[in-house]
């Protein structure tokens, strides 16, 4: 029924430091099907922005993807040259960022940013283009399109800005749509109707939606599938109902707690000890063990592997994985 | 836009005001007496003195200067003191070389070092950035007329490419051009690159890699124009420094300009000429901070004269 339009198979991305390099992101494996919105969760810090700029390799200067596959439509697009690679951005996946202010280049009009694209990759003559980017300025809900059309991006709100990024990352038609924390910079209000947007504009062309956040939030109200993320690894992936329902990873059980909850009659708003381990002191076992409760000895010692428990659910925690034994 | 450049030019009159105070007083706190230079060696106290009184040397401070300004604002700039042709005479033929050699430094070096400094912010840390630094580097430190000469001695004397001093065609200006506008160059093409170097990491700039757009691209369009708007401060500002620079540069190349103009006169205190051509020079600076300005505007989105 679903195809599987975006794959990742054990993405390692590293970066190089003055002394030796770090691995930002270890081993990811997971996929995007069409019509999907798969969520990517973590706390700063876990890998999340990495794993999608690899996707695109669009990573900094000093990063590199050391192993692994990124495979749209069956293609590993790691193989392409740099043209190649560009013929992809923007046409077949597309990015909107986190801060949609300054994702806009400040000196040239917003309408102009939007012709780039469809006349890059759709070979739009100007007059096309033009029509195009206030046909796309209209969809994502924006009045008067001719107007903000003309309008530099410091003339715009952020909410109107990230539309403007949502309708220049869906011009060219994109099979495959990453959003990094798409509503981080917004406000609450905001939030919602640009998540709507995206809900919408998946339904309406049918696309895979990757979407990045730390917000749990966000991720009931959107995803069908998460994957959670903890220092570069998946530590846990399920469907989204399962997850919230039975979070498995003490990480995932960590962060469902985390959220306030109205009426829940505490004061005390319960979070996960400790900080995220820089990424040049990784714990040698697994790397949740020092901020877990139930951390036993072996969780210090050996790193856990990422277990399939079922057809939709992983986990990566020796004690999910004993617990399982025992009861087999 | 138009009325914010009718109330700069209106701004100039008390500037410019300011400014030939200031230049009065500088020219008349110089030692030395033109009445005396004039006479010669041999002039007897009386002969001098009869000169000086000609001159209206003699005058109060306050005398001098009201009739100074008097003549400024009348268009009659009165006569130089040494040749006792009129000022204006003296002056105008002389603007044309000088204006030629600023246009010429002002085109190239512009151009060439915002090149230059695209270039090496694009191969940072590559062997082609130190190369072009280090080069930027010794253009700023080398001394305006040691370059001078070095270059008149390579392609005038040696090579016979150029010639070796005064104006015969554009030609002449080649060499004269190259040393005013080396440093000019240099100060340029260490900007753009610090400035590109800070854009290429801004996120609209991922934004337009996400896009699928070339390099090129990326950085002509999207990183350029935004690195305009730093680099336009230092233009502006290095051609405050470009005056200054051809009146050496005039020296050492024999370039009939106002630069040579200058010297000329300062070393006979030819007052009125010193005075004429200083305030030339002030109008050309504040015409050049106008038009950086104005480009601010032009290249800034943000900013709006009213």
């Amino acid at each position: 029924m679903s195809i599987k339009l975006l794959e990742v198979k054990n993405l390692t991305t590293e970066f190089k430091t003055d002394k030796k390099s770090l691995t930002a992101v270890k081993n990811v494996s997971f996929y995007v099907n069409q019509g999907e919105v798969v969520g990517l969760v973590g706390e700063s810090g876990s890998g999340k922005s990495v794993t999608s700029l690899s996707v695109l390799r669009l990573l900094p200067e000093n990063g590199y993807i050391s192993e692994g596959e990124v495979l749209l439509s069956q293609n590993n697009i790691l193989n392409l040259d740099q043209k190649s690679i560009r013929n992809i951005r923007g046409s077949e996946i597309a990015m909107i960022f986190q801060d949609p202010m300054s994702s806009l280049n400040p000196v040239i009009k917003v309408g102009e940013q939007l012709m780039e694209c469809t006349m890059l990759h759709l070979k739009h003559t100007k007059k096309e283009a033009k029509a195009h980017a206030i046909e796309m300025i209209k969809q994502v809900g924006i009045s008067a399109p001719e107007d903000v059309f003309n309008r530099y991006p410091h003339q715009l709100s952020g909410g109107m800005s990230q539309r403007i990024m949502i309708a220049m990352a869906l011009s060219c038609n994109p099979k495959v749509l990453i959003a990094d924390e798409p509503t981080t910079a917004l406000d609450v209000t905001i939030q919602a109707q640009v998540l709507d947007l995206i809900t919408e504009m998946k339904e309406q062309s049918n696309i895979g939606v990757l979407l990045i956040t730390h917000d749990l939030g966000v991720v009931a109200e959107m995803c069908d599938r998460v994957i959670v993320m903890y220092c570069g690894r998946i530590v846990e992936s399920a469907e989204v109902s399962c997850l919230f329902e039975n979070p498995l990873h003490p990480y995932t059980q960590g962060l469902i707690a985390s959220v306030p909850k109205i009426g829940s009659g505490s004061d005390i708003l319960p979070y996960i000890k400790g900080r995220v381990p820089d990424l040049s002191q990784m714990p040698i076992g697994c790397k949740f063990a020092p901020r877990c409760d139930g951390a036993i000895e072996k969780c210090f010692i050996e790193e856990p592997l990422l277990i399939q428990l079922d057809n939709q659910r992983q986990c990566r925690c020796h004690l999910v994985s004993e617990r399982g034994e025992r009861n087999a | 836009m138009r009325g914010y450049i009718v109330k700069r030019l209106l701004n100039m009159i008390p500037i410019m005001f300011v400014v030939s105070i200031v230049i009065f007083l500088f020219i008349h706190m110089i030692p030395g007496d033109p009445a005396r230079l004039l006479a010669g060696h041999q002039a007897t106290f009386e002969e001098v003195e009869l000169l000086k009184e000609q001159m209206g040397l003699n005058n109060s401070y306050i005398v001098q200067y009201k009739d100074f300004m008097v003549g400024m604002l009348t268009g009659n700039w009165g006569n130089s003191l040494k040749t006792g042709l009129p000022v204006g005479d003296m002056v105008i033929p002389r603007m044309k070389p000088t204006l030629i050699l600023a246009i010429f430094t002002i085109v190239w070096s512009v151009i060439s070092g915002i090149a230059i400094g695209i270039i090496s912010a694009i191969n940072r840390g590559k062997w082609i950035d130190y190369v072009v630094m280090i080069g930027a580097s010794s253009g700023i430190s080398l001394p305006l007329f040691w370059l001078g000469l070095m270059l008149m001695q390579i392609f005038s004397v040696q090579l016979g490419w150029f010639p070796t001093t005064g104006i015969d065609g554009l030609k002449s200006y080649v060499l004269p051009s190259i040393t005013l506008g080396a440093g000019i160059t240099a100060m340029i093409a260490r900007y753009t690159r610090s400035s590109m170097i800070e854009i290429l990491k801004e996120n609209y700039i991922r934004t337009s890699r996400a896009k699928g757009l070339s390099e090129f691209i990326v950085v002509n369009r999207h990183a350029l124009r935004n690195s305009l708007i730093d680099v336009i401060t230092i233009v502006g500002l290095q051609f405050g420094f470009l005056l200054a620079g051809s009146v050496l540069v005039e020296t050492v190349f024999a370039i009939p300009g106002l630069g040579r103009l200058l010297i000329d006169s300062i070393l006979f205190r030819d007052y009125t000429v010193v005075q004429t051509v200083l305030l030339i020079f002030t109008f050309q600076f504040l015409i050049i901070n106008l038009i950086v300005d104005v480009l601010y505007g032009v290249f800034n989105p943000k900013i709006k004269y009213e």
